[in-house]
C-alpha cells in the first residue's frame, strides 16, 4: 500500500489561502492571507518551499505571469489548488473536527 | 511613480544564494511588498530566511551529498592547515619580511591571513565538488567550522576560569572569519542561473 503523507499545518494554511484568493493567488497575497490570520509573520520564502513541495505531490499546480516594471522586471508565479488538493483539505478538515469534538480542554475557549 | 529600491546587498545575496527555482518571483514579490511599504528589516529578514530555508530543503533532500561536503571541507580544513603553518613561518623568518618580526602581532596576523585564504580555498573546492548544491553544502561546511571552533574556544576557557571573559573578544572575533572566507570562496564565483526569469526593463 502506497504511504499517504499528511498535511502539515503550514501546508493546510497555505492551501487554505489558495482556496480563498481563487485566481489571484500568488507569494504576496497568500503571505498576506496567512499573516491576517494567524497574526504572525510568514517568511515568502518558506512559503514558495511549501509551493513547491505541494505541486510535486499534485496538490497545486502554477502559472508563469507577465512581468511587470513595479516587481522590479519579475513576473508573479499564480498558484491554484487542484482537485486532488481539494480533497487533501477536505480529508483534513474531517480528520480535524473528528479530533476535535469531545475534547473539554478544548471548549469554552479560555485556555 | 519614483519607487524604494530594496537594499541592494540583500537583492545581491538573494539573488545569488537563494536556492528556490521560483527564485525570480519571490524576488518580485520581495520588491512589491517592499514598495508597499515594509521596512528595510524586514527586507533583510525575509532575504536571509529564504537563503536558509533553502539550504536547509537541499541538506534534508540530500544527506549523503551533505555528509560527503562536509568531510571534504574538514579533510581540507585539515590538510591546508600544514602549508599554512609553513608558510606562516616563512613569511616571518624570511629576510624580505624580516622587519615584520619587530611587531609582536605580526606572527598572529600572518597566520590569521593565511588561515582566512586556506578557509576560501577549501570553501572554493567544496562548491566545486558540489555544483547542484553549493550554496547550502558550503553554509552546511561553514556552519560547521563555527561551531567547532567556537565550542573549542568554550571548552579552552571553561578550563581556565581566572581569565578574563574580555580575553574571549579577539578569538570569538577572528574566529569568525573562517567560517566568512568560506562562504566568500564558495560563493563569491557563483552566478544566478535564473530558472523562472522573465523581466522586463525598470523604467
Amino acid at each position: 500500500m502506497a504511504r499517504r503523507e499528511f498535511l502539515g499545518g503550514f501546508e493546510l494554511l497555505v492551501l487554505l489561502a489558495l482556496i480563498r484568493l481563487g485566481d489571484e493567488a500568488y507569494g504576496v497575497p497568500i503571505s498576506e492571507a496567512i499573516e491576517k490570520s494567524s497574526g504572525r509573520e510568514v517568511a515568502l520564502g518558506s512559503v514558495y518551499i511549501t509551493l513547491e513541495r505541494l505541486e510535486r505531490r499534485g496538490l497545486v499546480s502554477s502559472e508563469l505571469g507577465e512581468p511587470t516594471a513595479v516587481r522590479g522586471g519579475r513576473a508573479k508565479t499564480y498558484f491554484r489548488i487542484t482537485g486532488k488538493g481539494l480533497r487533501e483539505v477536505r480529508q483534513a478538515q474531517r480528520t480535524l473536527i473528528k479530533l476535535w469534538r469531545d475534547v473539554p480542554q478544548l471548549h469554552g475557549g479560555s485556555a | 511613480m519614483s519607487a524604494a529600491r530594496p537594499p541592494r546587498v540583500a537583492s545581491w545575496l538573494l539573488q545569488h544564494l537563494a536556492s528556490s527555482p521560483r527564485r525570480e518571483s519571490l524576488i518580485g514579490d520581495l520588491i512589491e511588498q517592499y514598495q508597499n511599504g515594509r521596512s528595510t528589516a524586514w527586507y533583510w529578514r525575509q532575504v536571509l530566511a529564504a537563503i536558509l530555508v533553502g539550504a536547509i530543503k537541499d541538506v534534508r533532500a540530500n544527506k549523503l551529498v551533505a555528509i560527503r561536503a562536509v568531510a571534504i571541507g574538514w579533510l581540507l580544513y585539515i590538510l591546508l592547515s600544514f602549508p599554512v603553518n609553513w608558510l606562516s613561518g616563512v613569511v616571518i623568518h624570511s629576510r624580505v619580511t624580516s622587519w615584520l618580526a619587530a611587531f609582536w602581532w605580526s606572527s598572529h596576523l600572518t597566520g590569521t591571513v593565511l588561515v582566512y585564504v586556506a578557509c576560501a580555498v577549501s570553501g572554493w573546492i567544496v562548491a566545486r565538488l558540489h555544483q547542484a548544491h553549493s550554496v547550502a553544502m558550503v553554509l552546511l561546511y561553514g556552519a560547521s567550522v563555527l561551531f567547532f571552533e567556537y565550542g573549542m574556544i568554550g571548552w579552552t576557557f571553561s578550563r581556565h576560569p581566572p581569565m578574563p571573559q574580555a580575553m574571549l573578544i579577539l578569538p570569538l572575533f577572528l574566529t569568525m572569519g573562517r567560517p566568512i572566507s568560506i562562504l566568500i570562496g564558495g560563493l563569491w564565483p557563483r552566478r544566478s542561473d535564473g530558472a523562472d526569469m522573465r523581466r522586463v526593463p525598470v523604467q
